[in-house]
């Protein structure tokens, strides 16, 4: 199967807001390709255009290179089938009669099922594993049900083609999830799906391409990791989004939208926040000081600055005399931990600099509460979790630790093997770097001890 | 797919016959043989009693010829008398009948009846106009079915110009055209001379199958036939169309054309039933409820079981009508009387309401 779409147009007569222009794709079999778009951009009128129940004013929609325009109404729906965002009962079927239908294109006019179409519909409603539901009213089951239901009969169509119009968005969490995993197998057995979505984050999940469609037109098209970005998703949706790697043992990207509305409860202990250029200009001006003309590694120090300050509850908008900062940054970092703030800073080493961090300690003066922030450059999270997390526990104990220009979010508390206190060597008392204790016995030791090169090991 | 292939031989052992469709075979044939006994039972009622006995011997004796050992009055009483009229009320029941099933699939509405697009109004002013042209009953029915005919083609062609839903509009244009053909009727009967025509107008709408003589049937039995036998053969695709014009299309459906067939059939059938016994109400919208209630919604069983109900149910009713009082009760108003309590039992019974 391979469908053209070549410089497809469609307007409606009376406003033209929801049709679409220049659209141009294709499509192989065994590709899911998810469209994405605000509400009114064309989503749909396009789907019902690709199965040519309305018809196109420019360009041509081929299929196999046959023109469905073209094409009785009949052969169209042996080669597409077409599930509807929601679709209303109006009498009772049962579930194995509103199957049946979906025979209809593979009979005659004066005909009806025979049981070879008996057989396809049981077999449609195995696949969809609602078998036992055949001789139920569809109008008595859940509206979960009903639209496996419907999947059953356009599954019964035998298409060469799918197209679904956001058919997760009458379901509840389970059931959108459930049905994706249909998707994913249908597709796996080589029927490509067109299907439209209000979830970026199902884009991710299913889909070999996406298509961003905005006013009717593909802003842009391509493999989901390269589509879907902050960037992309602001530009169509209008809000702020950051996409994300979520690692917590799951290895998958997920959409977070931010702004217009703030979450009632903030997660704590979420240690990531990824930053690009759009967050630097963004915390620049949240800080009220800078104009544009600060160097850009202040954007590190920045960070790490708001970030704490918020973990201390305080104000980032507004210079805090409260807040005292013992940085062990360099030089450029403190500059920028000093402009926001307004604090001067207490000095005390570069010590860190060496492991390719950066660390600073921020107490609010108010509270006495005090917050140690990390801030770590280049983080490299594509491994696998226990490898991401080893590199986080050899790093320096911190309360806020924040992974630059990474974007992985890893709640604190799911690290393994990351030691909760700080250990102190039992014989000279200074305190160990993470992953250099030397154990024995039931005394901790650090390297040095160990070795016996500045006290010697006192025999029990 | 392991696991849905063991699933299949339990589920199928757990119910090895279709319920719905078992009980609609089985409604079908206890319908039918009822039908058959009213039929024989219709001949026998009435103000000249007959024996079923007798009944069976006449109706046998025109086609292989037996012993003649009943009196000639007979013959014309159950040939010329009663056949037509008991004929008609099962022609007309199952025409309104399938009529209204259809229509109701069609417009996946159940309050749908088939004089949803103005036929009986169209009717109505038809008959209301040969009354006040000529009172010859040939002129009067071609006038009802043309008139009807019309009505209907206009509501169609209206719908056709409107643009959007093809569904709603036609019910909206149904209902303007009804309502306009509704208005001439009215101006007909206040036109009508208050002493012969316009008793002759309101007894015409009220409906009767009294005066229906052979030549009448003749003429309306054709279109109700062909109407029927159309909706039958097509009915498994009135499911198609239930679930949606655009889901139909989507199935591969012409819809547009598959409408029109189901319009033109009804409305013949609607027609010439209307032409010959006049309005007769609530059968075409209620037997469907009833057909459901018994076999479910799917057209491939619902539409031979309601042909049966509404023959049934008319022949029932007329017969009461010929029986009941000295004088006839207009069969319009008895299908109500009787229909109304009836359905309300069987509502309420049903536990499934509507639908």
């Amino acid at each position: 199967m391979k469908l053209n779409v070549r410089g497809a147009g469609f307007h409606y007569d009376t406003s033209g807001t929801s049709g679409f222009q220049n659209i141009s794709f294709s499509l192989e079999s065994g590709e899911v390709m998810s469209i994405l778009g605000p509400n009114g951009c064309g989503k749909t009128t396009l789907l019902k255009c690709l199965n040519n129940l309305v018809r196109l004013h420019q360009g041509s929609i081929a299929v196999d290179n046959r023109d469905i325009s073209r094409l009785p109404r009949a052969e169209v729906a042996r080669a597409i089938g077409y599930v509807p965002q929601l679709h209303q009962p109006a009498f009772p079927f049962t579930v194995l009669d509103a199957v049946l239908v979906g025979r209809a294109p593979h009979l005659g006019l004066l005909e009806s099922p025979k049981p070879v179409d008996f057989a396809v519909a049981e077999q449609a409603l195995e696949i969809m594993g609602i078998y036992h539901l055949r001789d139920k009213p569809y109008t008595e089951i859940s509206g979960g049900e009903r639209q496996l239901v419907i999947f059953a009969r356009v599954l019964a169509q035998q298409p060469s083609l799918l197209l679904l119009d956001e058919p997760t968005s009458h379901l509840d969490f389970g059931n959108q999830v459930r049905l994706l995993g249909m998707v994913q197998r249908l597709a796996a057995g080589g029927l490509p799906i067109i299907m439209t979505s209000h979830f970026p984050d199902h884009a991710f999940l299913v889909s070999s391409k996406v298509a961003l469609m905005k006013r009717g037109e593909f802003i842009d098209m391509g493999k989901p990791d390269e589509v879907i970005t902050d960037s992309n998703l602001e530009k169509v949706y209008n809000i702020r989004v950051k996409v994300i790697s979520v690692n917590s043992g799951v290895n998958r990207k997920v959409c977070v939208p931010l702004g217009e509305c703030e979450p009632a409860t903030a997660s704590e202990n979420i240690i990531d926040v990824g930053c690009t250029t759009n967050d630097f200009e963004f915390y620049l001006k949240k800080a009220g000081d800078f104009h544009g003309h600060v160097c850009a590694g202040i954007a590190l120090g920045t960070k790490m600055t708001l970030a704490a300050m918020k973990a201390l509850g305080l104000d980032p908008q507004v210079r805090n005399k409260n807040l005292i900062v013992y940085a062990e940054i360099d030089r450029c970092m403190t500059d920028a931990v000093q402009v926001i703030t307004g604090c001067s800073l207490g000095h005390r080493s570069l010590k860190y600099v060496d492991y390719g961090k950066f660390a600073a300690t921020f107490i609010n003066l108010d509270t006495g509460r005090a917050v140690r922030a990390t801030i770590r450059e280049g983080f490299d999270s594509s491994g696998p979790i226990e490898e991401v997390s080893r590199t986080i526990a050899q790093m320096p104990d911190s309360d806020l630790v924040i992974l630059q220009d990474v974007r992985v979010a890893i709640p604190e508390t799911d690290l393994p093997g990351r030691p909760k206190k700080r250990a102190y060597c039992s014989a000279c008392g200074e305190r160990i770097m993470d992953g250099r204790e030397v154990v024995r016995g039931d005394r901790v030791l650090c390297r040095a001890c160990a070795q016996g090169k500045y006290y010697s090991e006192h025999p029990k | 797919m392991t696991t849905v292939e063991k699933v299949k031989p339990d589920t199928k052992s757990s119910s090895p016959v279709r319920p719905g469709r078992l009980g609609g075979v089985g409604a079908g044939v206890i319908l039918a043989f009822i039908l058959v006994g009213l039929f024989i039972l219709s001949f026998a009622v009435g103000r000249y009693p007959i024996s079923p006995a007798d009944v069976l011997r006449v109706l046998v004796s025109h086609i292989v010829p037996i012993e003649h050992t009943w009196p000639n009055i007979l013959d014309t009483v159950v040939m010329q008398v009663r056949l037509p009229r008991i004929m008609a009320a099962m022609l007309v029941g199952a025409s309104l009948a399938v009529a209204g099933t259809s229509f109701q699939g069609l417009f996946r509405n159940p309050l749908v009846s088939p004089d949803i697009l103005g036929v009986s109004t169209g009717a109505g002013f038809g008959a209301a106009l040969g009354i006040l042209l000529s009172g010859n009953s040939a002129v009067i029915q071609v006038l009802a079915f043309t008139s009807a005919l019309l009505a209907v083609g206009i509501s169609y062609g209206v719908s056709r110009v409107v643009k959007g839903n093809a569904v709603l509009s036609l019910i909206l244009a149904g209902m303007a055209i009804a309502s306009l053909f509704g208005a001439l009727l009215s101006l007909m009967k206040y036109v009508a001379d208050p002493v012969n025509q316009l008793p002759a107008i309101v007894y015409w709408l009220m409906g009767s199958l009294a005066s229906v003589g052979t030549r009448d049937l003749a003429f309306a039995a054709i279109p109700m036939l062909v109407g029927i036998i159309v909706l039958l053969l097509i009915r498994w695709r009135l499911n198609v169309l239930a679930m949606g014009e655009e889901e139909a299309m989507a199935l591969g459906v012409d819809t547009g054309r598959l409408r029109a067939i189901v319009i033109v059939s009804c409305t013949m059938m609607t027609a010439s039933s209307v032409c010959i016994s006049g309005t007769i109400g609530w059968v075409g919208l209620v037997i469907p409820h009833v057909g459901r209630m018994l076999v479910g919604p799917n057209h491939k069983v619902l539409l031979p079981v309601s042909l049966l109900l509404g023959a049934v149910y008319l022949l029932l009713i007329d017969d009461i009508a010929r029986v009941a009082a000295s004088v006839e009760i207009p069969i319009g108003v008895l299908t109500a009387i009787v229909g109304v309590p009836f359905f309300i039992y069987l509502l309420s019974r049903s536990g499934r309401g509507w639908a």
